[in-house]
């Protein structure tokens, strides 16, 4: 197993020697660990992110390698996976919504507020839990994983355009639950809050 | 501060993964790689993107669609009631006998629904003399929990080949107790949820739950549900959060009565769930009623059941101590319920369903070459040559051409429902790879 520069060089030598994608997971494994646990828990997390490794060492052949960075790549799979546990995820959302405690950090010993009095944080969750699925996964690379658009397109394998147009979507429907800007339906600025749902 | 910036602090600096599991995943890996006898590349490749066949009942926009249910991870670990038994079992044996609402490739099963789930309504003061504070709007916000009541109405897909719907109006909210009426009334009474909002959703992603995965011996089950090896039946570890799979799959889905009979006797051996005895739903229906108290969250979740038929009547959700979902109230308080009116297999989604409702949607691969070996873009749509054609022009499927598609054709896996799209024209590009070719629409 040799040194690759770049994850694309690591997948390019590992369709001869395939103990060279060990490479991939060693550069990639905790990010794509951490977000899964930071969207669907400790328990879940551990378990997709050792399946996206196996579907993507599955699928290397697959990868595009004038690609020099895999974590496009590697977190659209990780977001397929996630698809499968989406009422999971918004059952642990809602769940917080409702009663300020989040399932999420309520798996660890020693992490803080657990329960968060911020209603703010609240009114967060719960339109988070009300944005559409594919919204979600292009507002969460962004903010959880720092993705540019460029990247999101990737992995989510739209083309930019949509990218944009799914991110303003989803910030619009944030913005609007917060009521830092009115809905433009509504004709008085209020701060009724939106659906518990 | 906004939105991305708050999204930021959420859930921030959780620990990483525990050494040993990425130790664990990592070997994993490794096996995997030392099994790999040929090189990469060779064989049939197995779409990995592809959906699984049949997901989860309202696996996508569910934000829209479930009533408010109890999200009880840890569940009281009681025992098995002997009387909750013998009343399950007899539940189980109806089931077996009845033919259940079965609809078959293209139909949808229908389901109107009365429920009511939980809404917070969050005010502040400054708000009715002038714009909220854009910045800070929640600083000075209070808040208060109604139950908002809803007419439901759903449309499931037989499989995730169609869109599915859910049409929910809402009716007029209630508070779910004096205090919290008062205190409304004390902030001068300020505006509510509207009644009569409609919320009409396209589904996509949605259909029943596969039999195939699903044994029909109890134990089995019971095992598999309590493993989450079930796709679209998953959840975090404990009982209460077992009961809440269960209502789930009885819920506005389609099951082959073995199985329904299979879940009522794995019911019946599961620890901490209570007999009612003869109660009536939330519609007033008599029926059989069954309880668990999920002592963790402070929750209480019933089901109830038409003994005569074995048909989920409704169920009902409340708090078993105040302050449990972030309000005063007295214990029983109900923050949700449904009853279950009607349900019937039917061929479409109805008049005036929104966009994308009833529609074909199908997985598509656009490639760039003819070959399954090429990197791949992966698009959800009704018509796969046009979804393609339209990520070339975009420069998408292959950023050296100009704006301009290929002449295109559709492929599948015989018998699958995604569809490969190859540069090309003609039958013959699919045969050269093995595949069918889809007609063109």
């Amino acid at each position: 197993m040799g040194h690759h520069a770049s994850d694309s060089d690591a997948i390019a030598a590992s369709a001869a020697t395939a103990a060279d994608f060990a490479a991939v997971f060693d550069r990639h494994f905790g990010a794509i660990h951490a977000y899964l646990q930071r969207r669907i828990g400790r328990d879940l997390a551990e378990e997709l992110s050792a399946e996206t490794f196996l579907i993507a060492f599955d699928t290397r052949a697959r990868y595009d390698v004038s690609r020099p960075d895999a974590r496009p790549w590697l977190f659209g799979i990780a977001t397929n996976l996630l698809h499968r546990h989406r009422r999971h995820e918004l059952r642990e959302l809602r769940a917080y919504a409702r009663s300020a405690a989040d399932p999420v950090l309520d798996a660890f010993e020693g992490v803080d507020a657990r329960i968060d009095a911020s209603s703010v944080r609240r009114h967060l969750v719960d339109a988070l839990a009300r944005v559409p699925a594919e919204e979600l996964d292009a507002l969460l690379l962004f903010a959880w994983a720092d993705f540019s658009y460029a990247e999101i397109a990737q992995a989510l394998e739209v083309p930019i355009g949509t990218v944009r147009s799914r991110l303003s979507r989803a910030r619009a429907r944030i913005r609007t639950a917060l009521a830092v800007e009115p809905a433009p339906a509504q004709p008085q600025p209020t701060c009724d809050e939106g659906g518990h749902r | 501060m906004n939105e991305i910036e708050l999204l930021r602090q959420l859930r921030a600096g959780l620990p990483a993964a525990k050494p040993e599991s990425r130790a664990a995943a990592r070997a994993g890996l490794m096996a995997r790689i030392e099994h790999a006898k040929r090189p990469a590349g060779t064989g049939t490749p197995s779409p990995w993107w592809r959906r699984p066949r049949l997901l989860a009942i309202g696996g996508v926009s569910l934000a829209a669609l479930l009533i408010a249910l109890p999200i009880g991870i840890f569940g009281g670990s009681g025992k098995v009631q002997p009387a909750v038994g013998q009343v399950l079992r007899q539940v189980a044996r109806v089931a077996a006998s009845q033919a259940p609402v079965a609809p078959g490739p293209g139909q949808y099963l229908f389901t109107r629904s009365k429920d009511a789930y939980l809404q917070a309504t969050g005010y502040s003061p400054r708000c009715r003399a002038h714009p909220c504070d854009r910045d800070h709007p929640w600083e000075a916000t209070d808040e208060w929990s109604v139950l908002v009541p809803a007419d439901r109405e759903a449309w499931i897909p037989f499989d995730d080949s169609r869109r599915g719907r859910v049409r929910v109006v809402a009716g007029k909210p209630r508070f779910v107790s004096a205090d919290q009426r008062a205190g409304w009334v004390a902030a001068g009474s300020p505006p509510l949820p509207r009644a009569g909002r409609v919320e009409d959703t396209a589904l996509s992603g949605v259909g029943f739950l596969d039999p195939s995965e699903l044994p029909t011996d109890p134990a089995r089950l019971r095992q598999r549900i309590e493993g989450r090896e079930i796709r679209g039946v998953d959840g975090p570890p404990g009982e209460a959060e077992t009961f809440t799979l269960i209502g789930d799959m009885l819920r506005e889905g389609y099951l082959p009565a073995a199985v329904r009979a299979a879940i009522y006797r794995l019911t019946a051996e599961l620890p901490g769930v209570e007999l009612l005895g003869e109660v009536r739903d939330p519609v007033g229906r008599p029926g059989t009623g069954i309880a668990f108290t999920d002592r963790k969250r402070g929750t209480r979740h019933e089901l109830i059941f038409d003994s005569a038929t074995s048909a989920l009547l409704g169920e009902r959700e409340s708090i078993v101590e105040s302050g449990a979902y972030g309000f005063e109230a007295p214990p029983g308080t109900p923050i949700g319920y449904a009853a279950y009116l009607e349900s019937k297999v039917v061929d479409s989604v109805g008049r005036g369903a929104p966009a994308g409702a009833g529609a074909p949607d199908r997985s598509v691969g656009c490639y760039d070459r003819a070959s399954l070996h090429t990197s791949t873009t992966i698009v959800h749509g009704v018509d796969p040559i046009a979804a393609c054609a339209e990520l070339w022009r975009e420069g998408v499927v292959d950023a050296r051409r100009g704006p301009a598609s290929p002449h295109l054709v559709a492929c599948a896996y015989d018998g699958s429902s995604v569809a490969h799209v190859f540069p090309g024209s003609g039958p013959a590009v699919c045969r050269r790879l093995d595949l069918v070719p889809l007609p063109s629409r």
